[in-house]
């Protein structure tokens, strides 16, 4: 009975996904949208994350996509209202943050904090995830060796969903 | 052998065999039920346990896609489904009942066995984290679960075929040797062991069936009674007397045609069938085989000498007990009129029969209502001087008259009634001792006869012991006489009366001296205070010097035995005078006295008192 349970986790693994494009929804509100969703996915370091407390996303660009995201503050990932904190300065305290939307600039690693960039994972700026738009779909790469060095876990039945995973 | 046909008719023992087995059968198949019952539950059980895991674990793997809404990538997560062959059709349902994938196996080809076994429906939520964002709808086929019942009972069943197999074989053995025993059982059963011919009970058996059907095949009865099988017995020891019963067996073994039976019906009795074609004259010619035919006696043994009794039936009797009867009453005729003979059953056999069988009930009647009475033979000495008596039983018949002892004696050692007859003896002998007493005289010494069967069982002894205590019969007053058989029988006894009446001081005579076995190791042995020589050689001693030779060697011999010698049946003075220059000490004899009723010797007590002695009378100028 075991053996369909292995067969399936050997399915999560060969597959490879292109998210479904949008229709009449620009990129960045797409992007915006599979974060969201994402995060959903995500597991953050045991107590860094308590029932109820609100899931910081800091914002160290202050590009599109991160107003887009200013527009989402309040809205709930599983049980944690999102709080959007704007960018406050550069080299401004990163901490409480859960989620931090990476800039042009190469951010610090720190224990418990998803780094997120538009880059792609070749692009070496350290994002934990990255959110790209490939053919016009919107789509995700994770490293899962950074997110692990910091404490970050994602969930295995995002991973097949994500276009590219670097692994340990 | 013309035996073993006969063995097949006995042989009708119910087969228990087959109803055993199939109990066996019958239970093995509730066994298999109840286990096929119990299995299906564990199936249905797992069967479900197994759907739920499969489906969950899908549901689980497809919540990014349904959270994603990427249907692609839920029917690729759907298609490992296919793994799980029950699983028929599955349906991913997003958010809004929205379809988002589906599944449909179509490898399974329908059969009887899918209709009948049905389908389960399962619905199973699609969690993202703790958020339900739809739903997995799986619709699987039951018909794993009665495969795997099935293929499970299958197996059970040939194990247990298997094991009922080896069971089987491993007891063939046993089996063959329980049927060998069965029939040795059953041969026993049928059979004597010593001669190996049917028994009793089978002859019976068969006897009834040849009774039954006698009309359309007449059949003959022989009764085979060994004359002196007692004796050669005695004489020989019971090896010898062993080997004269199996020859005799072999002797009827060989006088049987097909279809005929021989059995040994007691210790010394045989009895054979003959069945049609049979007559009279065949019958007869075939007991007079038997006779002419007997083992000769081997190295000094005494030889076999047979009495046969022959019914016919249906000519004699129709019934087989009433046949057995007949032919029992011709064997005695035949054994009355000597040894070595047969006789055919008639009609005054028969008559005589149903005589004797009245007459015992009649004596029984007697018994019970004290008809019986005493008369007394009295025994004198050479001067004709009253010594003592002999108590004799007479029946006076209240319609009949007198019954000769000769008649009714025979027939009270026959029934067992003398033990009865003996009891009631000792009373009105002390009824006849008191009236004596009560006239004012000494009775003399009373004595009496014992009988065979009376020291046969320990209650027939302990209640004579115990009548004479009760009546006061003291041995001063009482003697005992034996025949010579009595002695025999009684000695071989391990509480033997002879030896109890002796320990109490009672005397003992031995009675018909000279006409049995006449053991002079026993003379020494028993210490008897009286020998009575027997009136054959009595009878006209005076005129046969051979006679007097033999009594006058018994006389010398009992006196330096320390014996006191009666000569019985003293008729003529001759025979008188010459035992009493012989030196024999008492005389007994219809010359002297008969046997006389109470009152009359009472009469010869008085006279003796008064002087008077006994003479026989000569004849006038001799």
């Amino acid at each position: 009975m075991h053996r369909p349970v292995r067969r399936l986790l050997c399915h999560m693994a060969l597959a490879l996904l292109a998210a479904p494009a949008w229709a009449q929804q620009s990129a960045v509100e797409l992007k915006a949208q599979v974060l969201v969703k994402v995060l959903r996915f995500v597991e953050w370091p045991q107590g860094s994350l308590v029932e109820g407390q609100p899931l910081q996303v800091c914002l160290l660009d202050d590009g599109a996509l991160a107003r887009q995201l200013q527009s989402l503050d309040g809205q709930a990932v599983n049980t944690h209202p999102l709080r959007v904190r704007p960018r406050a300065g550069r080299g401004a305290a990163l901490g409480g943050c859960h989620v931090a939307l990476m800039g042009a600039a190469t951010t610090p690693e720190s224990p418990g904090l998803l780094l997120v960039g538009e880059e792609a994972m070749q692009a070496e700026k350290g994002a934990m995830l990255s959110l790209l738009v490939e053919d016009g779909r919107v789509v995700f790469d994770i490293d899962l060796e950074a997110a692990r060095r910091v404490g970050i876990g994602f969930s295995a039945r995002l991973l097949r969903l994500a276009r590219y995973v670097r692994k340990a | 052998m013309p035996q073993h046909h006969d063995d097949t008719r006995y042989l009708a023992a119910p087969r228990a065999g087959r109803s055993e087995a199939l109990l066996a059968a019958a239970a093995l198949l509730v066994f298999a039920l109840l286990l096929g019952f119990l299995q299906y539950g564990q199936l249905e059980r797992r069967f479900r346990e197994d759907l739920e895991v499969q489906s969950r674990i899908v549901a689980d793997n497809a919540a990014a896609a349904v959270v994603f809404d990427a249907s692609k990538e839920a029917t690729e997560i759907l298609a490992a489904l296919r793994s799980a062959p029950a699983i028929e059709q599955a349906r991913l349902l997003a958010a809004g009942e929205r379809e988002l994938a589906s599944y449909r196996d179509g490898r399974s080809a329908r059969h009887l066995l899918h209709a009948w076994a049905g389908h389960v429906e399962l619905s199973v939520p699609v969690m993202a984290q703790r958020e339900r964002v739809g739903r997995l709808l799986v619709h699987a086929s039951r018909v794993g679960v009665w495969e795997d019942l099935l293929r499970f009972v299958a197996s059970a069943a040939v194990l247990m075929l298997a094991a009922l197999l080896l069971a089987w074989l491993a007891t063939l053995r046993l089996r063959v040797n329980v049927r060998e025993a069965e029939r040795r059982t059953l041969h026993l059963a049928h059979h004597d062991p010593l001669t190996d011919l049917p028994n009793r009970e089978s002859f019976r058996v068969a006897l009834e069936m040849a009774a039954a059907r006698c009309r359309e095949a007449p059949a003959a009865l022989l009764f085979i009674d060994l004359d002196n099988f007692k004796q050669i017995n005695d004489s020989h020891g019971h090896q010898a007397g062993d080997r004269v019963l199996r020859r005799v067996a072999s002797l009827l073994r060989a006088q049987c045609r097909p279809g005929d039976l021989a059995a040994r019906l007691a210790g010394d009795e045989f009895a054979m069938l003959l069945r049609a074609p049979v007559d009279a004259e065949s019958a007869r010619e075939v007991a007079a085989r038997l006779i002419e035919e007997l083992p000769q006696p081997e190295g000094g043994e005494l030889p076999v000498h047979v009495s046969v009794g022959v019914a016919l039936l249906p000519e004699h009797s129709e019934q087989a007990s009433e046949a057995m009867r007949w032919a029992d009453a011709a064997m005695y005729e035949a054994k009355r009129s000597g040894k070595d003979g047969y006789r055919l059953f008639s009609e005054d056999i028969g008559a005589a029969l149903r005589a004797r069988m009245g007459l015992e009930q009649e004596f029984i009647g007697a018994l019970a209502s004290r008809q019986i009475c005493l008369a007394y033979q009295p025994l004198f000495d050479a001067e004709g001087c009253l010594r003592g008596v002999e108590a004799l039983a007479r029946w006076p018949h209240p319609e009949r008259g007198a019954v000769s002892p000769g008649e009714f004696i025979p027939i009270a050692e026959s029934s067992g009634l003398i033990v009865e007859l003996s009891l009631l003896t000792l009373e009105v002998l002390a009824e006849d001792l008191r009236a004596w007493r009560a006239a004012g005289l000494e009775p003399p010494m009373v004595a009496l006869n014992l009988s065979s069967r009376q020291c046969r069982q320990p209650l027939h002894r302990s209640q004579l012991l115990e009548a004479l205590e009760r009546l006061q019969l003291s041995p001063r007053q009482v003697e005992f006489e034996l025949t010579e058989g009595t002695l025999f029988e009684d000695l071989e006894a391990p509480d033997s009366m002879v030896v109890q009446l002796q320990q109490r001081g009672y005397a003992l005579a031995i009675d018909d001296f000279g006409t049995g076995y006449s053991s002079l190791a026993y003379l020494r042995k028993l210490r008897c205070q009286k020998l009575k020589i027997d009136r054959l050689f009595v009878h006209g001693i005076a005129r046969s010097a051979d006679a007097r030779l033999l009594v006058e060697a018994v006389i010398r011999l009992s006196h330096a035995l320390g014996m006191r010698v009666v000569a019985e049946g003293v008729e003529r003075a001759a025979d008188w005078d010459c035992l009493r220059s012989l030196d024999c000490d008492l005389y007994q004899g219809f010359g002297l006295a008969r046997p006389l009723p109470p009152a009359d010797l009472q009469t010869l007590m008085k006279a003796q008192q008064a002087g008077e002695r006994v003479t026989i009378a000569r004849p006038e100028a001799g």
